[in-house]
């Protein structure tokens, strides 16, 4: 619970700290790039926090590569 | 205008003087003072123990020979802390009959250790407590144990190895213990005072006592072997039902315990392998969740555990480089640490002590309800349904991966 | 141009070396000696050899599009749409995700062997903060960093070697080629792929190198001096614990830091040795990261790249913890990453350069044609 609060407090800093430049220069796609990352960044930290299961991208890698891999293993053999 | 004028001949000089000499004055009042006790006239009691003597209390304490544990040289014959003992129909009242046999006031700020003994906890220990809570010296940094099939007076006499005050080393040991071995748990004055009072949790102490010779400990030889014959213990942890000792949990029940009230630090938990042999895990993290609830109109309770442990020690052939191992392992883990929380649950419940505080739990949650079954909450704890999960995550394995004899021939 | 730095080629030498190192040093000797046993220096051999003959390729493809990035010339040769995505996909799942396992690397082995009640967090948070820094400051900061700490890296490394060379016991590499050549081959293509698969990110610095057609020089002997230090390090586990304990254990350099003994007091010195690796896991990871931040904002067009930096570590973050559950499940997936590592770093090059060259067939001509006309229309 806290520890989802003090992640939104840093990301807020974040914010912070580097909008302004943006806004400044007026890189509007940047900006929206900015926050689009930062949100996601921040929900998957909270999800990660609260104990979410998140998905392993490496899960599916290992899946696609499965067969070739298991075929040059028995070729080992 | 004018008042100025005061200030302006003799100059300021003459104010800052006549504040300087006011000062001065009210320093002579101030540095001294009515209580005022230099250090050679305390003794410094690091242990303290209370007893059921016939009617009266018996009042054991530890006192700290100052010369003896300060010198770097082997010491002498003496031994490093000092026993005093006096009976009283009080417990102030032992105390201060003691300094017939002290040769100074005892000093109790530095209190370390404070022992039941086992027959006066058996008859309730609220009389006890009270002098600690009201005394002005006391704090509330030292730990609280119960004797076990002994007197607190044989815990304090007791000669230990390694660290010269004994009542230092109870501490310490607990201290230690309660953070890397789960089943003992390390209470100070304010929690145990807390537990005693509230009607949704009883009060747990742990259990101090001696293995080998009780006799032979209290010896100077017990310290002057490599193996001593006697050693002072922690085992157990005493369930009370109000302020009376009612039974002990054995160890198992003990892990059970700190699991389910979140006291559980760091502990090892070992599990059977499928083919015979055992696999150990140690628990790095480990937090657990209580919620009460009311379901129609009954009280119920959900404890979530979630551990993280590493593979300690394997003994068994175990191709831990398999995902499936590991995971096999967590469920075996998640079964036994649930196994453990409902025996322990089960041993309360026998004593009829709700000493994990769900009683507490379901006053948090539901007040009203709380109030209409607090005052038979013993009985209702009797059958009181605990849902358990358990989470076990296993991250790392040490430094080696498949177990050397894996590749041993059998 | 995002980052106007310009490094030179033995700049690049370095820090490709100190890539090749990174992380593999802690773990690839256990792996060899698994499948090959006591012919993992000659896998390791191999391995250097097939990672080097890789090379023409990527040099190929970076000279098609000089002064440009991978990511830049993926449009080209894909058109915006597509090159766009498969840059970004690519970034995802290769420097990005190696950047992961590289933070949780470094984490994993102190919680393993020095802080292991730390939480893991703690480590990755703290060290990815200086790697964003260094990616803050751009690319010259880095490599002169890298240039600074490279002959640090040398002296703790001859030292370590030296120190340790009294314990060899040559009969641990005997018998030679007991299984054959296949386990020794076997062993040796998930290695040649990571790390020597991953210099195809490469391919997102040479626009910076201040001598283009040196290039392929500087990742040439980068490679070797990497993969010496690779195969020297195997060489050593094998030889002084042998075989089967370098097989078993997680972390065998660090291991076999824990038996340098010189004299009765040259000892307990691994703490020191383990810098070596801080440095170059630290620079794998800083150059895997800046290459995924830069390359994010060159597919997406962007004019900036430093503010990427702090969102994008909160993502690295999350997915570093999430990459792996725990530390058998990369036992399992050595070779599937491997086959990952050869599909991203081998086989989408090869297949970038294929479409290029027929691509630039036809762009030739074209330019040809109208460059032909230009001649025949002077402006005066």
């Amino acid at each position: 619970m806290w520890s989802s609060l003090a992640m939104i407090a840093v990301a807020a800093a974040i914010l912070k700290l580097e909008a302004p430049y943006l806004k400044k220069r007026q890189l509007t796609k940047e900006l929206r790039v900015f926050y689009f990352l930062l949100l996601s960044g921040t929900i998957l930290s909270i999800a990660m926090l609260m104990n979410v299961e998140l998905p392993n991208p490496m899960r599916l890698v290992h899946a696609v590569y499965k067969p070739l891999s298991d075929w040059y293993t028995s070729v080992l053999k | 205008m004018k008042h100025f004028r005061v200030i302006g001949r003799k100059g300021v000089g003459a104010v800052k003087r006549k504040a300087a000499l006011l000062i001065c004055v009210l320093l002579v009042f101030i540095a001294g003072c009515w209580s005022r006790r230099e250090l050679n006239d305390l003794a410094i009691a690091v242990g303290f123990g209370i007893d059921r003597s016939g009617e009266q209390y018996e009042v054991s304490v530890q006192v700290v020979d100052p010369g003896e544990v300060a010198t770097k040289r082997p010491g002498s014959q003496r031994s490093p802390v000092t026993m005093y003992h006096a009976k009283g129909k009080t417990v102030f009242e032992a105390i201060r009959r003691m300094t017939t046999v002290t040769p100074r006031k005892v000093y109790f700020s530095q209190l370390r250790m404070f022992i039941i003994g086992d027959e006066l906890a058996r008859e309730g220990i609220r009389e006890g407590l009270d002098f600690l809570s009201r005394d002005h010296e006391l704090r509330t940094d030292f730990y609280i144990a119960v004797a076990k099939d002994l007197t607190a007076k044989e815990i304090l006499s007791f000669y230990t190895p390694l660290e010269k005050i004994p009542a230092s080393k109870m501490h310490n040991s607990l201290d230690v213990s309660d953070k890397s071995w789960g089943p003992t748990a390390a209470m100070k004055l304010d929690e145990l005072i807390k537990d005693l009072v509230s009607d949704g949790k009883e009060a747990v102490l742990t259990g101090i006592t001696i293995l080998g010779d009780p006799e032979e400990g209290t010896k100077r030889k017990n310290v002057q072997m490599i193996d001593s014959p006697a050693f002072l213990k922690y085992s157990g942890i005493g369930v009370f039902q109000e302020d009376k000792l009612v039974g002990w949990l054995n160890e198992r029940e003990s892990k059970g315990y700190s699991n389910i009230t979140d006291t559980l630090k760091s502990t090892i938990i070992n599990a059977p392998c499928p083919e015979g042999g055992r696999v150990g895990i140690e628990v790095i993290h480990s937090k657990s969740k209580m919620k009460g609830k009311v379901r129609n109109g009954k009280p119920e309770a959900e404890v979530e555990i979630r551990t993280e442990a590493n593979i300690g020690e394997v003994e068994c052939k175990l191709d831990l480089t398999k995902e499936k191992t590991i995971n096999r392992l967590e469920q075996e883990f998640e079964k036994i640490i649930q196994q453990n929380a409902e025996q322990a649950i089960k041993k309360a419940k026998s004593l009829e002590a709700d000493i994990f505080g769900f009683g507490e739990a379901i006053h948090r949650s539901n007040p009203r309800y709380w109030n209409t079954i607090k005052n038979d909450w013993r009985r209702q704890f009797v059958d009181l349904p605990v849902h358990i999960k358990v989470d076990v995550k296993i991250r790392h394995m040490g430094t080696v991966s498949s177990p050397f004899f894996n590749q041993l021939k059998e | 141009m995002l980052d106007k730095g310009k490094i030179s080629t033995r700049q690049l030498t370095i820090i490709v070396a100190l890539f090749m190192v990174g992380s593999s040093i802690l773990i690839i000797p256990s792996y060899l000696a698994t499948y090959a046993s006591q012919d993992a220096w000659i896998s390791a051999l191999l391995s250097i050899a097939t990672g080097l003959a890789v090379l023409p390729l990527y040099i190929a493809l970076g000279n098609k599009y000089p002064g440009k990035t991978l990511a830049q010339f993926m449009e080209d040769i894909l058109g915006m749409w597509l090159g766009k995505a498969v840059s970004l996909f690519f970034l995802a799942a290769f420097p990005f995700t190696m950047a992961a396992f590289s933070l949780r690397n470094i984490g994993d082995f102190m919680t393993t062997q020095i802080m292991p009640d730390t939480p893991i967090q703690a480590i990755h948070i703290i060290f990815l903060i200086v790697v964003i820094i260094g990616v803050r400051l751009g690319l010259e900061p880095i490599m002169r960093a890298a240039e600074i700490i490279f002959p640090w890296f040398i002296l703790l490394f001859v030292c370590f070697v030296i120190f340790i060379s009294p314990q060899i016991k040559w009969e641990n590499i005997l018998p030679v080629l007991e299984g054959g050549m296949k386990p020794v081959i076997g062993a040796g293509v998930p290695f040649t792929a990571f790390p020597f698969m991953e210099t195809a990110v490469f391919l997102m610095i040479f626009p910076h190198v201040n001598r283009p057609d040196r290039v392929g020089r500087a990742l040439f002997w980068g490679i070797v001096i990497g993969g010496a230090v690779l195969f020297i390090i195997t060489m050593m586990s094998v030889l002084v614990m042998g075989p089967d304990t370098t097989a078993r254990l997680i972390y065998p350099s660090y291991a076999l830091a824990k038996k340098i003994s010189i004299g009765n007091f040259l000892e307990r010195i691994e703490g020191l040795m383990a810098i070596i690796w801080f440095f170059t896991i630290y620079f794998k990871l800083t150059l895997l990261y800046y290459i995924s931040v830069i390359g994010f904002a060159q597919s997406l067009s962007l004019k900036e790249y430093r503010f990427l930096t702090i969102p994008l570590g909160i993502i690295l973050i999350v997915y570093s913890i999430l990459i792996s559950p725990n530390t058998s499940f990369w036992f399992e997936m050595y070779t599937t990453w491997a086959l990952h590592a050869i599909t991203l770093g081998l086989v989408l090059p090869a297949l970038l350069l294929a479409v290029a060259a027929i691509r630039g067939k036809g762009a030739a001509k074209a330019a040809a044609t109208s460059a032909s006309e230009e001649q025949t229309q002077p402006d005066t």
